[in-house]
């Protein structure tokens, strides 16, 4: 094989963020290639500066960003060029799509207007041959009806439409590469194998290079060819992306890896804890890695008693717009969960399964039907019947950054829990937030401190412990480790399980993630357009699916 | 179809407005009953004196003799026909008085709001654009003053200098008495009179103006979207205009609507300044005459202003913004 020259050559990039509460390298010493065709895939947990490393390929970080080393792309280095120069690259030999479809359009402007931005910026063009070539594009990603998207505005199409209309953009002047920036991270399930599958045909349709950046690890390996793991901005390990799961050497490479759920992996929370990875510095400030894999968990025995707790039936939520149109959230739903059980709720963002546990939760008041907790009915009762009985089923939410108050204290917070529940007793209230702190795995110390002072993974801690400190019966789960990295993730399932058995909890776990869902619940429910259409034991809905669309969720997540 | 959705929007805030009109008229309605005295009273000591017959003969005129009910029938009836009382004072139909000052009023106001608007954008632009360097200070600096500075007082300067002093522009009134009275001669006539008072008018409201256009762009620029502009090679003087400032006047059109009350209400103290035969000295003149007719007139009508400006700044936002459904 001849050697070929490298489209992209990143050489000992630097990247500093100045001042700020960011100093520091956000990307140290990195170096990696990427060959004419080839996909390549950054993969890391959130601050490795597997983004900063893309923007900065793109030169879009701000002026008040250091950038030092190499980014050689057609034989010149995109550190140094001017402005004008980096103005003529950008769009036109190298495009870009980013993390957010709902937000990365502007939503004054038509999406036709959009895509031809572009185009006329690097090409001469007329105006019909324009709207031509944004046709051509359209079709290209494979919108439905080019002739009518191409007058449409953002907000009319939906999140997967949207992705479409930035890879259009993005490939609109043929780039020799183009860097996806965690393209599907926003998107469902099903929807994310589309899109990878476009960017993987677009890619050797067009003859280009792929920079994918993805915190996933089963995503990369499937979709590109070589992968570079990144922590604290340093390459940790590179290798070929079919060897990823199976000859990785470097210990954080593992540790991610046994953090990682995969579907096919038929991993239970029975059988194994999922591995802890947790990184710190040594003495002399190198980065250390220890991978902590528990052995299986004996007293972790699935329910055995089958006495209900919540029961759920012919729920119907019909929510009304200005206009007096119903939309029905949840169609007669009807389910039953038992002591000490875990049910997995799936579904993708709008199948309603969010309005689900708000009228568990009695957030919301059903159109119809009944919901019961421990044999006493909770959908009808007055607010100040149901406030006692509401230490009884408390909420997990996704957002550990949005629903924490930010201005009070953690011991704060969890002692005005208490005494909304009426535990007058102040140094009985003391004792059990320091108890509950100590359940969830935060220092006593974190009593004193504000929400902001804690990272993502502890922010989730604090919510459970806020959850767990009045002892419910019922913990609604509503995608709790949606928002949270796969190390990170991991050692908040694994409280979770820990969790359930000491307090003898019953957890609804509402996600879209199936593979999350598969490793913790007993039992799962699939929603879709409102109605839950599969139920059934944790293996047997993996093994024998029998609607059609829990097989398309499978195969899009596998 | 953007035009259908305009106009679907326009039938929908203008029914919204009915009721909100019917408010004021009621209000109206209500300060004229709290008067104290009647119509016929008011009449009878303008003209000096009265006798009891004549008195009973005016309230019958007049309609003050009737039960409220039936007066506030009437009064509709006569709003109907454009009919807002007879000012004695002036010997003239409040309505063609508060017309013939209405347009005068309109006329230094909106030419006011464009200037203030148009020079607020400029410096919000330039702000935003050298943020925290020294153009963002000097121009926040000026703002600094203009917004903290009385009106009436850059009025009088205005006039010292550009008058008294230099002689360039004319201090008062809003045409040369005995000057042409139409075609280009009366318009160039007017609008040289026009620019102190809307200069004057003017100077709070481009601070303002500076401000938001700033705040709104620096907000705007954080947009995801404008990272995408940037990645499609668009130069940053494109990504400036076409994507953080067109972004920005959504928020800077519902602002300027709240304004235009604000800007109608100091029109008394520049129409005094400066003379102008507008609908604020016509407010001012009543008010020291106590010719409630025409208070209450000019209530109403400058409601109904305030009211269709709301409706105009409702439809500027339905035009640059397409997710607002009609």
């Amino acid at each position: 094989m001849t050697r070929q020259t490298p489209i992209l050559s990143i050489v000992d990039l630097k990247v500093a963020y100045g001042g700020g509460g960011r100093a520091g390298n956000a990307v140290n010493g990195l170096s990696f290639d990427i060959m004419p065709g080839e996909a390549v895939a950054l993969v890391g947990e959130s601050g490795c500066g597997k983004s900063t490393t893309a923007h900065a390929a793109m030169r879009l970080l701000p002026d008040t960003v250091a950038i030092s080393g190499g980014i050689r792309f057609q034989g010149r280095n995109l550190i140094e060029i001017p402005e004008a120069e980096m103005e003529a690259i950008r769009g036109n030999r190298i495009g870009m799509i980013f993390q957010e479809p709902m937000s990365s359009l502007n939503p004054v402007y038509r999406i036709g207007h959009q895509i031809a931005e572009a185009i006329r910026h690097h090409q001469q063009l007329d105006k019909i041959q324009v709207r031509k070539r944004v046709l051509e594009l359209l079709d290209l990603v494979q919108l439905p009806e080019p002739q009518r998207l191409i007058d449409a505005y953002p907000h009319q199409l939906s999140g997967g439409q949207r992705q479409r209309v930035m890879i259009a953009m993005a490939v609109s002047c043929m780039p020799d590469l183009l860097i996806a920036d965690e393209p599907t991270t926003a998107l469902d399930a099903t929807i994310q194998a589309q899109i990878l599958e476009l960017l993987d045909k677009l890619r050797r349709e067009l003859s280009m290079s792929l920079l994918l950046i993805s915190h996933n690890l089963p995503l990369v390996a499937r979709w590109a060819d070589n992968v570079i793991v990144m922590h604290h901005g340093e390459k940790m390990e590179a290798l070929a992306a079919s060897d990823l799961f199976t000859e990785a050497r470097h210990p954080y490479t593992r540790g991610l890896q046994g953090a990682s759920i995969r579907l096919d992996e038929n991993n239970h929370y029975l059988q194994r804890p999922l591995a802890e990875i947790r990184s710190y510095r040594d003495s002399s400030g190198q980065y250390q890695f220890a991978l902590n894999q528990r052995n299986a968990r004996e007293k972790n025995r699935p329910p055995t008693a089958a006495t209900s707790l919540l029961r759920v039936e012919g729920i119907t939520i019909d929510y009304g717009d200005k206009r007096g149109r119903l939309t029905r959230a949840v169609d007669n739903v009807s389910f039953e969960l038992a002591k000490a059980e875990t049910l997995g709720l799936v579904g993708e963002s709008g199948s309603g399964k969010s309005t689900l546990s708000r009228a568990i939760m009695q957030l919301v008041r059903p159109t119809s039907g009944g919901i019961w907790l421990d044999g006493v009915k909770l959908t009808g009762l007055k607010d100040r019947h149901l406030t006692p009985l509401r230490r009884n089923f408390q909420m997990i939410f996704q957002d550990p950054y949005s629903s924490l108050n930010p201005r009070r204290s953690v011991g704060d917070m969890l002692e005005t829990t208490l005494v909304v529940h009426g535990v007058g007793d102040k140094v009985e209230r003391q004792a059990r937030v320091r108890g509950i702190l100590d359940s969830v795995g935060l220092p006593a110390t974190a009593s004193g401190k504000y929400p902001h002072e804690f990272s993502g993974g502890q922010r989730q801690r604090i919510a459970i412990a806020r959850a767990l400190v009045i002892k419910p019966k019922l913990v609604v789960c509503d995608e709790p480790v949606s928002a949270l990295d796969v190390s990170v993730q991991a050692q908040v399932l694994n409280l979770l399980v820990d969790l359930r058995h000491e307090f003898n909890l019953s957890y609804l776990f509402i996600s879209h993630d199936l593979a999350v869902v598969r490793y913790i619940s007993d039992r799962v429910m699939v929603m879709k357009d409102a109605k839950i259409i599969e139920s059934g034991d944790h293996e047997t809905i993996w093994r024998s699916p029998q609607h059609a669309y829990t097989r398309q969720l499978i195969a899009a997540s596998a | 179809m953007p035009a259908g959705r305009l106009s679907r929007r326009f039938v929908r805030v203008a029914l919204q407005a009915v009721p909100l009109v019917l408010g004021v008229i009621l209000l109206n309605f209500t300060l004229i009953q709290l008067l104290p005295g009647d119509a016929a009273e008011a009449f009878a000591a303008e003209s000096g004196a009265a006798t009891q017959e004549t008195m009973d003969m005016l309230r019958v005129r007049f309609g003050v003799d009737q039960p409220v009910f039936a007066q506030l029938i009437n009064y509709f009836h006569n709003l109907s026909q454009f009919y807002l009382g007879f000012s004695a004072r002036y010997n003239a139909h409040v309505t063609d008085l508060i017309l013939a000052r209405l347009q005068m009023t309109v006329l230094l106001k909106f030419a006011a709001l464009v200037l203030a608007f148009l020079l607020g954008i400029l410096f919000g632009v330039i702000m935003e654009r050298w943020r925290n360097r020294w153009p963002d200070k000097l121009l926040s600096l000026l703002s600094l003053v203009l917004y903290s500075t009385p009106g009436f007082w850059i009025g009088l300067m205005l006039i010292v200098v550009f008058s008294v002093h230099l002689g360039w522009l004319p201090p008062e009134g809003s045409r040369t008495l005995g000057g042409a009275s139409k075609g280009w001669a009366y318009a160039w006539d007017v609008a040289q009179h026009m620019v102190l008072p809307v200069v004057a008018s003017a100077t709070f409201f481009v601070a303002i103006f500076a401000r938001l256009t700033r705040g709104a762009m620096v907000e705007a620029r954080t947009a995801d979207h404008v990272r995408t502009a940037r990645a499609k090679g668009l130069t940053s003087r494109q990504v400036t205009f076409r994507h953080v400032l067109r972004n920005a006047l959504i928020p800077l059109s519902t602002i300027t609507g709240m304004h235009v009350g604000a800007l109608l209400g100091g029109s008394v103290v520049i129409e005094t300044i400066f003379s102008w035969p507008g609908l604020g000295r016509l407010t001012y003149e009543a008010v020291l005459a106590r010719e409630y007719v025409v208070l209450l007139g000019i209530l109403l009508i400058s409601s109904i202003l305030v009211i269709t400006a709301n409706i105009l700044t409702d439809l500027v936002q339905t035009w640059l913004d397409p997710r607002i459904e009609a």
